[in-house]
């Protein structure tokens, strides 16, 4: 493993934090707030770290990057710059260090989770930083960096492949640099239309481009305590709904859509399933609430489309209480949590590209069960799998459910009950936010112990990273020397 | 016609208890007798020659034909015969969850015909067991029946035939013991025989509905712990430590992950329950134990009233079910050996995600495993999950019970433990839930008992088609 290179890329990105940091320093300064300080005792804390790192490590020219290398840059980003972006939670005095911690991973996850006990008593400029790690993380850190930085984009392949999402490998390499700034300009368009529109259905600037972040980056903070309940607006439910669905969709595919036309939309499974889940889902629950409760169709439609939306897509959101719902309403919003949206979207989740393959070949199973002669092949977009693609999907799939009641076992040996342990960890290794019973949409994570806090952060880092990246730390053969197979 | 003869013991029971009964075991022994009959005329002209399809339909029919059959002692004793249907699926599944309600209501002779329905049901799927192996074929015997080297098609069914002989041997010895030990241990005859067969085919009914916590006898719970314990592991292993010694036992990697996981959390639970004082001294570790062996080998018996037990603990036993006994015992879940088996293969899949050019193999107990059996277990595993998640949302959906309770009875169901959480705590709860619920409880056990396959080939498209898959195997 080459130390001075994960350690010079490492530096850089703190640099690029503290860059990133100087936006909320400004607004504080514009709203006249008290809290600049926290900012700028942040940025400091950056730029020692980060310049630290860069005089310890180097990069010669010949160094080229190899897998490890690209784990060991992602994983150490993500873990060293969330904690650093949490760092204005702690000295501004919102957050303890935990918590802040917490909140701060929360944020880039995407997941949007809170800890913040009272929204309404938070600076400006916090909230605007909750909201913009969001964005920030929501379509990879990594990506900004090769964006932002043009030199260095050649040697950071391998982290940008450890951040993807996704299980079918089709990204083009030597043109990745073109390719995320293509992502990169899809997502700017995509925030400031919603911005706009948001402003358009009566919101003012702060909230719509705060809440424009959170539901494109598919995060789930919002400025307000009853989320966006406190709206009471069925144009801006319907807005952030629409966003939130697109936001589930794979990026790469709206950018194929851009090149060349509409037609793509329909030739690609994932999308097209994508659509139906929801569309099942939400008839499901809505027909649920409307024989369980006593409130009207359109009441129910309304409530189950937006919860559907905001659950599949991982954002967050909640214009209704659905801790109060059904328990049947309960159980598809915790299979939505695991399903997740589309490959190459912000969202978390197992992901629908690989739920349909692992439909897929399980069908194929029963028929060979039943013929054993017959070769079944799984078929994406029309063209079959490789065993090779088909066989990791279905490790992922198994090593997503162990991590997942092993998390939950410790998350529950704080004291939590089952059920408020299953729904803590679905919704944060899914990247959703908040859950049922002490987690649930009008709570926040803050009464949790700080033990728990931590199982979580892991929990939501391992769904951001997609579990492989951090797993294979564990491995031995990780931290040996380079030797080639 | 086996079975006719089974259902002959409580007839015998009857006569000598209750002669107005009698009609309520005579009516289906007269029709399986005379059905049984009239099936055997027919001949076989491809003798020895089963296919695929055949043999799954032989497994399924036969299956819910005898369930049928098995019904129709509840049903003209005067329950309901929904009710009567449940008991007898949740019998010959050996799940042992319970629509009769109060059991001292219940006569003797069909507490017994309960117990028996159980000891037949696992009697069957051990049989099962050896069938599928049969399919899956040499590499699978080999891996099972614990045999290091190759051996050719042809010597592989006599080891079959022996392993059944030993299998069926150890079944019969091991519930005669069973039945010794419990009634020296001070438990009325008639209760021992019951309990005996309940046990050894991880059923788990029970005689009332206190269960054998009613005893109140540390003796008792910990002897019916060890039984359920063997119950749970391999019975060709069990075989095979009788008479080569228990090394055998060690050289067994299922065997190893099995008493690990009952080690494992039978100390999480009873740290749990000392932590939280919910018993006084060692009953702590004898109650956490005996429950950890409960669930995971299926059986699904109570020692105390369990629900009010820490959220912890009832988070391990609901885990356990997940994971169940071994294979080749009676014990429904996933089975320990494809947990064990995918563990190791993803910890060896992220070393192959480290250096994609090594070709790696994972091994149980000393043989390698081939990649497309792990992936038809994993396969196996994401059909679990998505049938314990539709089978949970039918609970919820006709119960409107918590979530827990819900997921608890599905997974309870799925995998054939029979006891659950909150409502689905109470021996006998299935009384007073709805026919629909009854329904997706019935389904849900038969799924899990048969394995999930063999179920739904029979719903498959392509099964009653006579000229697709012609595939033969001696």
């Amino acid at each position: 493993m080459n130390y001075k290179l994960v350690a010079f890329l490492l530096g850089k990105l703190c640099m690029t934090l503290a860059g990133a940091l100087c936006i909320p320093l400004l607004l504080s300064f514009a709203y006249g707030e008290s809290c600049w300080w926290a900012f700028v005792l942040s940025i400091v804390l950056s730029l020692v770290i980060g310049k630290g790192l860069d005089i310890y490590g180097e990069a010669d020219a010949k160094d080229t990057m190899t897998f490890r290398e690209g784990v060991a840059v992602t994983a150490g980003t993500w873990v060293l710059l969330t904690w650093l972006g949490g760092q204005p939670f702690y000295f501004a005095g919102v957050l303890d260090q935990v918590s802040s911690f917490f909140e701060s991973i929360s944020g880039f996850t995407t997941t949007g989770s809170t800890t913040i006990a009272s929204l309404a008593s938070c600076p400006k400029s916090i909230l605007f930083w909750r909201a913009f790690t969001h964005w920030m993380g929501g379509i990879g850190i990594v990506v900004w960096f090769i964006a932002l930085l043009p030199n260095l984009s050649g040697s950071i392949v391998h982290a940008y492949n450890a951040e993807v999402t996704g299980a079918v490998d089709d990204r083009v390499l030597p043109r990745i640099r073109e390719t995320t700034i293509a992502l990169v300009r899809i997502y700017i368009v995509f925030t400031v239309v919603e911005t706009a529109l948001l402003m358009f259905a009566g919101m003012n600037l702060f909230d719509a481009s705060t809440h424009s972040f959170s539901t494109i980056g598919t995060g789930g903070f919002s400025n307000y305590d009853d989320s966006v309940v406190h709206f009471h607006s069925v144009p801006i439910e319907g807005i952030i709904t629409l966003f939130m669905l697109i936001s589930g969709g794979n990026f790469a595919l709206y950018y194929a859509v851009w090149r060349k036309g509409l037609g793509e939309l329909w030739k690609d499974t994932e999308f097209k399933t994508f659509w139906a889940i929801v569309a099942v889902t939400t008839a499901l629950i809505t027909l649920n609430l409307f024989f369980k409760s006593d409130i009207s169709m359109w009441e129910s439609f309304r409530y189950s489309m937006f919860t559907v939306a905001s659950i599949i897509s991982t954002t967050g959101f909640a214009n209704s209480d659905f801790d109060l719902w059904p328990t049947f309403s309960k159980l598809i919003l915790i299979m939505l949590m695991f399903v997740g949206s589309c490959a190459g979207s912000t969202a978390g989740g197992i992901k629908v590209s690989r739920i349909c393959v692992l439909w897929r070949t399980s069908v194929a199973e029963i028929k060979h069960v039943l013929h054993p002669n017959v070769v079944a092949n799984v078929n994406i977009n029309g063209e079959p799998l490789p065993d090779g693609i088909v066989t990791a999907i279905l490790r992922f799939f198994f090593l997503f459910m162990a991590l997942f009641a092993l998390l939950v076992l410790l998350v529950a040996m704080t004291g939590l009950t089952a059920t408020d342990a299953i729904s803590a960890v679905a919704c944060t290794i899914g990247n959703v936010g908040p859950g049922f019973g002490v987690i649930g949409p009008t709570q926040t994570f803050a009464p949790l112990h700080p033990f728990a806090k931590l199982v979580l952060c892991v929990s939501m880092l391992l769904g951001r990273l997609e579990l492989f990246t951090l797993m294979i730390m564990l491995r031995p053969e990780f931290w040996r020397g380079t030797r080639k197979w | 016609m086996a079975f006719a003869a089974c259902m002959a013991i409580p007839l015998f029971m009857t006569i000598y208890i209750d002669k107005n009964r009698l009609a309520e075991f005579g009516i289906p022994i007269l029709i399986a007798l005379v059905w049984g009959l009239w099936l055997s005329r027919g001949k076989n002209p491809y003798r020895g020659r089963l296919t695929m399809r055949e043999g799954t339909a032989l497994i399924g029919v036969g299956f819910s034909v005898i369930c049928l059959l098995g019904t129709l002692p509840y049903y003209l004793a005067g329950y309901p015969f929904i009710d009567s249907l449940f008991e007898s699926v949740s019998g010959f599944t050996t799940t042992g969850a319970s629509a009769l309600g109060y059991l001292f209501l219940v006569p003797e002779e069909l507490l017994l015909w309960r117990s028996l329905s159980q000891w037949l049901g696992g009697l069957g799927v051990v049989l099962i067991f050896l069938t599928l192996i049969l399919q899956v074929g040499q590499h699978a015997t080999r891996l099972f029946t614990g045999e290091l080297h190759g051996e050719s098609a042809e010597r592989i069914m006599p080891r079959i035939v022996e392993a059944i002989h030993a299998i069926v041997g150890f079944y019969f010895t091991a519930t005669a013991g069973i039945t010794v030990c419990l009634f020296l241990a001070g438990m009325p005859a008639f209760e021992a025989v019951n309990y005996a067969m309940c046990i050894i085919s991880t059923g788990g009914f029970t005689m009332s509905n206190s269960g054998i916590g009613g005893y109140h006898s540390p003796l008792i719970n910990t002897l019916v712990f060890i039984f359920m314990f063997m119950s749970g592991s391999n019975y060709l292993l069990c075989y095979k430590a009788y008479h080569e010694g228990p090394k055998v036992l060690w050289r067994d990697s299922e065997y190893k992950s099995y008493v690990a996981m009952i080690l494992i959390f039978g100390f999480l639970v009873s740290f749990n329950l000392w932590w939280n004082n919910v018993y006084y001294s060692w009953r702590n570790i004898l109650h956490a134990f005996f429950q950890v062996a409960a669930f995971a080998s299926t059986t699904g018996m109570a020692v105390d009233y369990y629900n009010a037990w820490p959220e912890f603990s009832k988070y391990c036993l609901l885990l356990l079910m997940f994971v169940g006994g071994c294979s080749g015992s009676t014990a429904g879940g996933i089975k320990v050996s494809r947990i064990t088996i995918l563990l190791k293969d993803t910890w060896e899949e992220l070393k192959r995600t480290i250096h994609p050019k090594m070709i790696s193999s994972i091994k149980m107990s000393g043989v390698s495993v081939p990649t497309p059996m792990i992936d038809s277990i994993s396969r196996f595993f994401f059909t679990y999950i998505v049938l314990f998640f539709v089978s949970s949302c039918l609970f919820a959906l006709f119960t409107d019970f918590s979530l827990f309770a819900s997921i608890g009875a599905a997974a309870s169901c799925l995998a054939s433990v029979g006891a659950a959480f909150e409502q689905f705590a109470d021996v006998g709860v299935y009384k007073s839930l709805s026919t629909s619920t009854k329904c997706v409880a019935l389904i849900t056990m038969i799924l899990g008992r048969l394995e999930i396959y063999s179920i739904f080939v029979l719903f498959f498209s392509g099964f009653w088609d006579q000229e697709a898959g012609k595939f033969k195997y001696k």
